[in-house]
């Protein structure tokens, strides 16, 4: 799977691992999902994102098999598989609760799949060395399951999924039982396993730094619907919706109600009265509502020895809180007209203080202007 | 503390339940030793009463009879109760809650009244008294014994382990056999024991329902107490205790490693 890029994107345009077509989920009247359309490429790394109840285990779970959808069609690999039972497809799932089977020992879990497939003998245990090996359960063979530690049992689940070398590998919030540090180590791994084997992953989380941090593509959702798309950079840089700049990272949002064009320079006028400008960019369709969201990131606080034009633009305002993250800091600013805004400051800047006067600026290019959907509730 | 050479109330409150409760039975398995044919005074020790029982042909038969019986109602007992349980668990249905309770019911009724009502039925479908007879009845009184074990286990399942068998492949069926029986195991060993030990010890049921081909054990030394105590009955008495005695112990053994092992 280590192919030149430019060809596995060619790979990837023509046939997609998954595709899910106007996929939808009803329970009684409820509806958990929403007419959905989906492609999932070979190889890659695509998480459901969300917070709770927004549908991302019905819509895995109608991939695995395990829900039946109200409507649509669920290809695997060119095959309509929306008929199939779970165990007549080629996928594995990766449950949250682990789900071990407590009278087998490691080996004899991992060797499940592999039986029921009746796979040979030899074939069986090569892999399941392999498996091991890979997931580094060296030693741990014949152990219990109900004597392994959560990270461990972490471990068991994955390797008694791949060892039956999926085509799409599933992930429910594998990570979500395990206590921070763990957490993290466990995100690298399951990385490195990835690239190691080139298995498509299907990962669900509703932790947003995790899904930034692992996803080659996020599929955000909320309420059964879509809300975007897109790689992690699209995700954080250019959220599509006003839900996505409000779920992912912190942002400074605000109501557009008047936009000027000017010699090229767009200006806007936000909820507050103030004036901010977006600097050289076009002006987008009228008639829509917008709102201006700029992340902490974007917001730069200006020196006493800045320049006189800078100064004209910046804001001033009164430092009323600090939140100290490590590798920056967050600044809770109130500026004259009353709003707050969230300035980040990284941290080789000088510390401020609460209740000191500081002025800030928007960096144009990090403000973006966000479509307002007119949506139902 | 310094309670040791105290007088405890409580102490002597359990001894003196404990001693209520198994006096009668200690004087019993004496007397089983006794030699004398009287239960009265106490002449010596001897196994003569033992060696007579293994050449009491009928008491042998229908120590067989109800071996026999205990056997087929457990097999049984456990092949429906499993079955009924999973099905009670696994699938949603609009009586579930009804038909749960239903079940339920033979548990808190009088014995004598499951027994005359099944020898109504047997009666009214002309079904003839004998094994067959018997055995259908302990079913019905062991039966809700086994699925409530069988349920209490499988309310503590995690229900994704079925679905992760399905998931690496196995049929349904295959899931059952392979994860949620041997899951089970620890129920369905407890509910095989009670159950056997439930048939074998059964008077009431069994005296309505059987024929005289099929007399049990219960029914054959109650039928010779009438014509008086025979000290052979106290060696056979001895004999049982020991038997379900064992089970017992190894019921709450098990179930001591059934909770061991329940999983979180
Ligand atoms: N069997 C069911 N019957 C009725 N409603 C259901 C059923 N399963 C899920 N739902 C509903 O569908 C919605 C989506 O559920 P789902 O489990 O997919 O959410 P989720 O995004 O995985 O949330 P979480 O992050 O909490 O796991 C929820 O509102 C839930 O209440
Ligand atoms: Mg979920």
């Amino acid at each position: 799977m280590n192919g030149d890029p430019k060809e596995k994107y060619e790979m990837k345009k023509s046939d997609p691992m998954v595709r899910i077509q106007d996929l939808q989920k009803s329970f009684g009247d409820f509806t958990a999902l929403h007419p959905l359309t989906l492609d999932i490429f070979a190889g890659e790394f695509l998480t459901f994102l969300g917070p709770s109840g927004c549908g991302k285990t019905t819509l895995l779970r109608m991939i695995s098999g395990f829900e039946e959808p109200t409507g649509g069609t669920i290809y695997l690999d060119g095959v309509d598989v929306t008929s199939f039972p779970p165990h007549r497809r080629d996928v594995n799932q990766v449950f949250q609760s682990y789900a071990l089977f407590p009278h087998l020992n490691v080996q004899e879990n991992i060797e499940f799949g592999l039986k029921m497939k009746k796979i040979s003998k030899s074939e069986s245990k090569s892999r399941v060395e392999q498996a091991i090996q890979l997931i580094q359960l060296q030693g741990m063979e014949r152990r219990k399951t109900t004597e392994l530690s959560g990270g461990q049992k972490q471990r068991v689940a994955m390797a008694r999924a791949i060892v039956c070398r999926p085509k799409v590998l599933l992930l429910d919030e594998p990570l979500s039982a395990l206590d921070a540090q763990l957490r993290h180590q466990m995100q690298v791994e399951l990385k490195r396993i990835q690239s190691q084997l080139g298995i498509t992953f299907v990962f669900v989380t509703h932790d947003q730094e995790e899904a930034l941090a692992m996803s080659d593509r996020i599929l955000v959702m909320n309420r059964g619907s879509v809300e975007q798309i897109g790689t992690s950079f699209e995700i954080y840089h250019q959220p599509a919706t006003p839900f996505v700049a409000s779920f992912i990272g912190s942002s400074n949002r605000m109501a557009v109600i008047e936009m000027r064009s000017d010699e090229g320079k767009l200006k806007v006028r936000v909820d507050s009265g103030r004036w901010i400008s977006l600097g050289k960019r076009e002006e987008p369709k009228s008639g829509a509502k917008f709102i201006l969201s700029v992340r902490p990131e974007g917001i730069e606080v200006v020196g006493e020895e800045s320049k006189e034009e800078s100064i004209e633009e910046s804001i001033e305002g009164r430092v009323i809180q600090i939140l100290f993250r490590g590798d920056q800091s967050h600044l809770f600013v109130r500026d004259l007209l009353g709003v707050e805004w969230r300035i980040a400051q990284s941290a080789r800047q000088r510390p401020y203080r609460v209740g000191e006067l500081i002025r800030f600026t928007i960096t144009p290019l990090a403000a973006i202007l966000i479509e307002e959907r007119n949506k139902g509730g | 503390m310094t309670l040791k050479n105290h007088f405890d109330p409580l102490k002597c409150w359990t001894w003196g339940v404990l001693l209520f409760l198994y006096f009668p039975i200690f004087v019993l398995i004496a007397y089983s030793f006794n030699d004398s044919k009287l239960n009265v005074v106490w002449k010596g020790f001897t196994f003569q009463w033992y060696h007579d029982l293994w050449r009491h042909e009928p008491l042998m038969q229908s120590a067989r009879n109800s071996l026999w019986i205990a056997s087929v109602t457990t097999f049984f007992s456990l092949i429906l109760g499993v079955g009924s349980s999973w099905f009670f668990h696994r699938y949603r249905h609009p009586f579930q809650k009804g038909l749960k309770k239903m079940i339920m019911i033979p548990l808190a009724l009088p014995e004598i009244l499951l027994g005359i009502g099944l020898l109504v039925f047997f009666a009214a479908i002309q079904f003839p008294l004998g094994f067959t007879s018997v055995i259908i009845a302990h079913i019905t009184f062991c039966l809700p014994f086994v699925i409530l074990i069988v349920l209490a286990r499988l309310s503590g399942m995690d229900p994704s382990i079925e679905e992760a068998a399905l998931d690496l492949g196995a049929t349904p069926l295959q899931a059952f056999f392979r994860v949620i029986l041997p899951y089970l195991g620890p129920a369905v060993i407890s509910s095989a024991l009670i159950t056997f030990t439930l048939s074998l010890d059964d008077f009431i049921v069994t005296y309505f329902t059987t024929g005289p081909q099929s007399q049990t054990l219960p029914i054959r030394i109650f039928g010779m107490t009438k014509v008086g105590l025979n000290p052979i009955i106290n060696a056979l008495s001895t004999i049982f205790i020991l038997v379900t005695g064992l089970i017992l112990i190894f019921i709450f053994w098990n179930k001591g490693t059934l909770n061991n092992r329940s999983d979180k």
